[in-house]
């Protein structure tokens, strides 16, 4: 069915691009949402991938990624764009060393949903998931919102597989760290609940 | 195994990517080891914990389907009324990728040059600090063989060489930058080196990089060019792959040969000191407001050392610049226009451009770097890194070379983020 969309998208059939867009768009946007921190920003970066996407349909291979999936991979690209394209992008080398590092996205503006706020421990996650450095933020997103493979995450965030899993693994341990800072020790598997640092 | 799993081993166990062999060791592994059993259900519990939180906090937004439909399908409607849309085929195609590439390299190398020659913009007296020990690793293009496999482009070096604007002919070449484009991962550094970087040459004398390209005549050139990437490439141990000698009236020439270039000049410039040739004075001025460039003003709106208001200084306006050139070169109109006049333009800058490049070498770079925006490009500059200021009795004031601060330049490590 989606195959047969994109086959009628692909010959000009407006409808067809219009069906795919309908289907995938809330989770595109989502997950640019998501990575952004910023609706407006996402939606410019929504557009621009599903406008690329129709562009360049023919590039779309199925046996390499569901079309949700090349959706999302694409978006990721435009998101990583655009915020190349905030950032002050002609450092100079001292620059990058007093940095040391990318810059921490630590602005207040993140702040927690009013639902999140409710919610205990998801809140204080969502916190911490908004103090990581982008790049084990972001992977951590592709990985447990975008439900994305290894090789996909590679392609979308342009690294090798291995880089794609260091930054996974960073996140995890960025996370417990900025956790354990506000007392929680570990996430319990028993009950979903938390450990108290003693 | 007696020691303990790490925590990477153990994420990939819960995410399912590890050998089969590999897998069946920690499945053993974990049935003797409770505390890597602990930690493995907290990375799990974690990870269900967080796909909830983002769950969760994805359904805080509201998508705008309809509003964003309509959007795209405008943005496609013009795409079908273009005569542009129709994709570009076989020689079109190439001319129009050979001009933009032409103006990609010549104009930035234009700029760059011109940004060189007259020194940083915000900081008029770059620092050689020191280089501290704990400074992470900065990730750059790591250069690669070129061509790479599949006949596509990898990662190409270009060697961009300005010869001295106030002198003609030039006595040498005080602006040098190595453009590392790397279509992977459509990203390019510009390295700047300085022109008085001690150097010794096989079987010559040593000598400032920038002395060595002679420009008696086009042979010379050509000899010399080869040279100093020769030279260069030793040095910093770095592979160059094509050297571009561009002189400043190739970017004028460019620049008028696309019919000028809209600006929109945020304050007015009033430089009397603007340098002319042999040691004078060209005043320069420009209104604030809406202006259309040639190609001769647009060379003096960037290299004008005016900052008539903070933070407008010759950075910005270059980059403002470059980036106006880019929009208005992928204009409908422009485009067409240029497709016709690739070859024309070509041979017009030719006489101002001395390049190893062919021409289908040129288009190669360009189909590669098609997606590179000129906003990508990150630039770090040799001498506010990588070297220290020394005397050679030979030779006068050099900037000697650290290798060492160069070779963690070179380390390519994108894992390290702590």
């Amino acid at each position: 069915m989606k195959q047969d969309l994109i086959e009628r998208a692909l010959r000009g059939d407006e409808l067809a691009a219009q069906e795919l867009h309908r289907t995938y768009h809330p989770a595109v946007f989502r997950l640019a949402y998501l990575l952004l921190r910023d609706s407006a920003d996402a939606d410019d970066s929504t557009q621009e991938a599903f406008i690329y996407a129709f562009t360049h349909l023919e590039r779309y291979d199925p046996r390499r990624a569901a079309f949700g999936t090349w959706l999302k991979i694409i978006v990721t690209s435009r998101c990583r764009d655009l915020q190349r394209r905030k950032r002050v992008k002609w450092l100079s080398l001292q620059e990058l060393m007093r940095r040391g590092q990318e810059p921490e996205d630590t602005t207040p503006e993140h702040q927690p949903s009013s639902v999140l706020e409710s919610m205990g421990l998801q809140q204080t996650v969502w916190n911490a998931l908004n103090q990581m450095p982008d790049k084990s933020r972001q992977a951590l997103i592709l990985r447990y919102y975008g439900d994305m493979s290894y090789p996909e995450m590679a392609e979308a965030l342009r690294c090798t597989v291995n880089t794609a899993k260091s930054r996974v693994v960073y996140g995890h341990q960025a996370l417990a760290r900025l956790l354990e800072q506000q007392g929680i020790s570990r996430i319990s598997q028993d009950d979903g609940q938390v450990g108290d640092t003693p | 195994m007696n020691e303990h799993l790490c925590d990477r081993r153990l994420i990939e166990y819960l995410h399912d990517t590890l050998s089969p062999a590999d897998r069946d060791q920690v499945d053993i592994h974990l049935k003797t080891c409770t505390a890597c059993q602990h930690r493995l259900d907290t990375f799990s519990a974690t990870a269900e914990v967080l796909t909830d939180v983002l769950q969760v906090a994805g359904r805080q937004v509201t998508p705008e389907t309809d509003r964003s439909w309509h959007r795209i399908w405008e943005h496609r409607k013009k795409q079908r009324i273009s005569p542009l849309a129709a994709p570009f085929t076989g020689l079109a195609r190439h001319a129009a990728t050979l001009g933009i590439v032409l103006l990609m390299v010549a104009g930035v190398a234009g700029l760059l040059h011109t940004l060189a020659v007259t020194g940083p913009a915000s900081d008029q007296t770059p620092p050689t600090p020191t280089l501290a020990p704990s400074a992470a690793p900065i990730s750059v293009p790591s250069p690669l063989p070129y061509p790479s496999n599949n006949g596509r482009i990898g990662s190409v070096s270009i060697l961009i060489l300005g010869p001295d604007a106030e002198d003609t002919p030039p006595h040498g070449v005080d602006a040098l930058i190595l453009l590392t484009i790397d279509a992977q991962s459509e990203s390019a550094l510009a390295l700047w080196i300085p022109s008085d970087l001690y150097v010794e040459p096989d079987g010559l004398t040593p000598q400032r990089v920038g002395d060595i390209v002679s420009f008696e005549d086009v042979q010379t050139i050509s000899t010399s060019l080869e040279l100093t990437r020769r030279v260069v490439s030793d040095t910093l141990r770095m592979p160059i792959h094509h050297t571009v000698l561009v002189h400043p009236q190739a970017f004028i020439e460019l620049v008028d040969a696309i019919g000028g270039v809209d600006i929109d000049v945020p304050h007015p410039i009033d430089d009397r000191r603007f340098p002319g040739p042999r040691g004078t004075f060209e005043p320069f001025s420009i209104s604030a407001g809406a202006q259309h460039l040639d190609g001769s003003t647009a060379l003096h709106y960037a290299r004008t050392q005016a900052i008539p208001v903070s933070g407008f200084d010759r950075t910005a306006r270059q980059k403002q610049l470059v980036l106006a050139l880019g929009s208005h070169v992928l204009r409908p109109g422009v485009l067409s226009h240029l497709i016709a006049q690739a070859p024309a333009i070509w041979r017009t800058v030719n006489h101002d451009i001395v390049t190893s490049l062919s021409m289908s070498e040129a288009i190669d770079i360009a189909l590669a770097t098609a997606s590179l925006s000129l906003d990508d490009i990150d630039t770090i500059d040799l001498q506010a890194c990588c070297t220290e200021p020394d005397v050679v009795s030979t030779i006068g004031d050099v900037q000697r070379l650290n290798t060492d601060a160069v070779r963690r330049l070179t380390e390519h490590d994108m894992e390290k983020e702590e």
